[in-house]
């Protein structure tokens, strides 16, 4: 088919049909690679400064020192989450119910983000930090990702969300 | 004469015309026509800067614009979100752009008082061409609804709550959201309205198509950047207003035929259906009747004179002598100004180099990123600001050399015979007009918006001071590099809107970009800015003296051919 004939009314209709035709290849092919999609999903996490060392290795001991935690910002505080949700399996246990007994609103809000937005490994870790901190506020949070995971069919993230869920309406 | 009208009803689809009381060879002859002119689009064909014999027409430029868009919003969504706020968007897109684009088309599509002047001496009945400008709207909306949603449809599929029951549901929701947002409008118009949108509102919404890609390319962007996961969670914790908006309705029926969900919600797509019958009763009906009083010469709806100009002999008003300097200047300011205003060809082809800039500052606002760059050390947060000012060398290029073009080209011949002795002067007029009608205004609207976020009125002077030495010194550059000869004295030819300068803007903008990165360094001391800015105000200063010797030495060849 030469310019000219392209540029009939048949052409036309046919170079559209060959755009939406290859539009559905290449729609199809992207449905295809959840996979490849799903590991872009993470979260990036901040390394903790030389500053807030003593602190968080102190609150995995069990010892937050209340007056030098009240003096920082909201992303300083943030930080020790973060540094919680990096350091090497297990985690420190003393860390999440230290955390959430003075900031609960801050950390467990972080703590579903994570459920939310994190990769697999991230969301379960963030489920053990919920569990570890204790708090009976944590259970409208797992019940609504328990519906959200059911939804999604992440089989494995409702198992443990369930385990997680009863371990705390049980204390 | 039954039989020359009525061709044999050898074909299915010729009986049931024939069974509706249509003419079937006008019906087709009239149907071809359309569709052949839907290719031709000419508000598409504005915005997209091609010519109705292009190969590759407006139409095509428009659906793969719709395909580009409706890809972008699927790969931002993909594996991020669940089904339903992945239809919830994708079905709040394509009912939104539908809906814009045909009132942009709405002269092609629906209503053409053109129509009665090309085919009102033939014997067509009004049921025939009724019937012909129904379905050839209802293709129009068949193939703009393709566009929109091919991508949502099937690559829902992929997502880990759909089953094969979404891309049937999606389908038919993508279809019934369309066609209620459609007979909506044509139903408001036909009834409350004046018949027809006027050019105005056409315009702005051509563009709010071009800012709405922008703002997907971007904004998906920044989601991707997003170290807090706002969209994430404000997909996670939708807020209960949400379901009262029409998309939600029909985004809750495909998400319910997840595997996982207690039981599809057929009743909406039943009063989905249902709506839709009514509606589209109502808008035949309405259509019909205004396709009834369709008047010969039908151009009587639209303005038959162009607004009154200023009384001859006094060029502008005070703004023109308050910013010219001599008489030619003020004449090609004057003469720049009013093309501006009055050319909607220039305006269409103009307006969406600003789009981006649009785009940035709302992206920036929505998403918390327009930090004051004095202040804050996170680029993630300062860059926007930054980019938004130096993105202001963009449009100069391209408005300046869409001067050169006009339907009215012919008529330039006065500005020839004109006695123009200053022609610096006169380019100087042509950079006013663009820098301060259009980028002085946005710089303005610049500095507001920065004064409220940052609190700092004088921090958000010195950036937007700094972004009016960038489009001073855009505009001299401008001048160099494009103006050769008077504007508007060329028409509007095939690859000459953008083409020929394409390699030149992107000088412009690479210039304009790296000044922005120093511009980021330098923000972070005073002395540092002070250097920069004086530095700055320096290089827009020496453009502007080769520009004047440049345009000498051009125009002084040019005078000797005269």
């Amino acid at each position: 088919m030469n310019k000219q004939e392209l540029r009939t009314l048949k052409g036309q209709l046919l170079l559209l049909g060959m755009m939406f035709a290859g539009s559905v290849v290449l729609a199809v092919f992207v449905a295809l690679q959840r996979g490849f999609f799903e590991k872009f999903i993470e979260e990036k996490y901040a390394q903790l400064p030389a500053n807030l060392k003593p602190l968080a290795d102190a609150a995995a001991e069990g010892k937050l020192d209340g007056e030098a935690f009240n003096k920082l910002s909201q992303a300083e505080r943030l930080i020790l989450y973060d540094d919680w949700m990096t350091r090497p399996s297990p985690p420190p246990v003393h860390t999440p119910s230290l955390l959430v007994a003075v900031d609960s609103r801050l950390y467990l809000a972080r703590a579903e983000r994570t459920i939310v937005s994190g990769s697999v490994e991230q969301k379960m870790r963030a489920l053990k930090f919920l569990e570890l901190a204790g708090s009976r506020d944590a259970i409208p949070i797992l019940r609504k990702a328990r519906q959200w995971s059911i939804k999604r069919r992440t089989i494995e993230m409702t198992a443990k969300i369930t385990e997680t869920l009863e371990r705390l309406e049980r204390n | 004469m039954a039989e020359s009208v009525h061709a044999p009803a050898k074909t299915f689809t010729n009986r049931v015309l024939r069974v509706l009381g249509i003419r079937v060879r006008p019906f087709r002859a009239l149907l071809r026509a359309y569709v052949l002119m839907d290719f031709r689009s000419q508000q598409f064909g504005r915005a997209t800067a091609s010519k109705p014999k292009d190969l590759i027409t407006p139409l095509f430029w428009v659906v793969g614009q719709y395909l580009l868009l409706s890809v972008i919003a699927c790969a931002v969504l993909f594996a991020r979100v669940d089904a339903f706020f992945f239809a919830l968007v994708n079905l709040g897109v394509s009912m939104l752009v539908i809906g814009t684009s045909l009132i942009v088309e709405f002269n092609e599509v629906v209503l053409d008082a053109e129509d009665l002047n090309v085919i009102g001496h033939q014997p067509i009945p009004l049921r025939t061409y009724s019937a012909a400008r129904m379905t050839n709207l209802l293709g129009y909306v068949l193939l703009m609804t393709v566009a929109l949603n091919l991508f949502p449809a099937i690559m829902g599929l992929g997502l880990r709550d759909t089953g094969w029951m979404y891309l049937p549901a999606y389908t038919a929701a993508a279809f019934l959201g369309n066609l209620a947002v459609v007979g909506f409008i044509l139903l408001l118009y036909t009834t409350l309205m004046s018949g027809r949108p006027g050019d105005g509102v056409r315009e702005v919404l051509a563009w709010t198509q071009t800012i709405l890609i922008m703002i997907a390319f971007y904004g998906g962007q920044a989601i991707f950047r997003d170290s807090q996961d706002r969209f994430e969670m404000a997909a996670y914790n939708l807020p209960d207003w949400i379901m009262y908006l029409p998309p939600a309705w029909l985004a809750s029926f495909v998400d319910s035929t997840a595997p996982a969900s207690d039981g599809v919600k057929w009743w909406i797509l039943g009063t989905g259906v249902l709506i839709n019958i009514a509606l589209w009763t109502l808008v035949m009906q309405r259509i019909s009747a205004a396709y009834a009083r369709m008047q010969p010469a039908g151009t009587a709806w639209q303005r038959a004179t162009m607004p009154a100009l200023k009384v001859p002999g006094r060029l502008g008003g005070a703004i023109t002598k308050l910013l010219s300097r001599s008489r030619a200047e003020s004449a090609a300011f004057w003469l720049c100004s009013t093309m501006l205003r009055r050319d909607h060809d220039l305006r269409m082809r103009s307006w969406p180099s600003l789009g981006v800039i649009i785009a940035l500052v709302l992206l920036g606002l929505f998403t918390g990123q327009l930090d004051d760059p004095f202040v804050s050390r996170n680029p993630a947060t300062s860059v926007l600001p930054i980019a938004c000012l130096y993105l202001l060398a963009y449009p100069l290029p391209t408005i300046i050399h869409n001067l050169n073009f006009s339907r009215d080209h012919a008529a330039s011949w006065l500005l020839w015979s004109a006695p123009i002795a200053d022609r610096v002067a006169f380019a100087e007029g042509m950079r006013k007009a663009v820098t301060y009608r259009i980028l002085f205004p946005l710089l303005i609207t610049l500095l507001i918006i920065f004064s409220l976020v940052w609190r700092d009125f004088w921090h958000a002077l010195a950036h937007v001071a700094t972004g009016w030495l960038v489009v001073v010194g855009a505009g001299h550059a401008t001048q160099m590099g494009v103006l050769r000869k008077f504007p508007f004295s060329s028409p509007a030819a095939r690859g000459s809107i953008t083409g020929s300068i394409a390699l030149f803007a992107g000088i412009v903008n690479t210039t304009a970009m790296t000044l922005g990165v120093v511009h980021y360094f330098a923000a972070r001391s005073l002395p540092g800015f002070a250097i920069y800015f004086a530095a700055l105000a320096a290089l827009v200063f020496v453009l502007r003296i080769i520009s004047q010797r440049v345009i000498q030495q051009r125009f002084a060849a040019v005078a000797s051919y005269e």
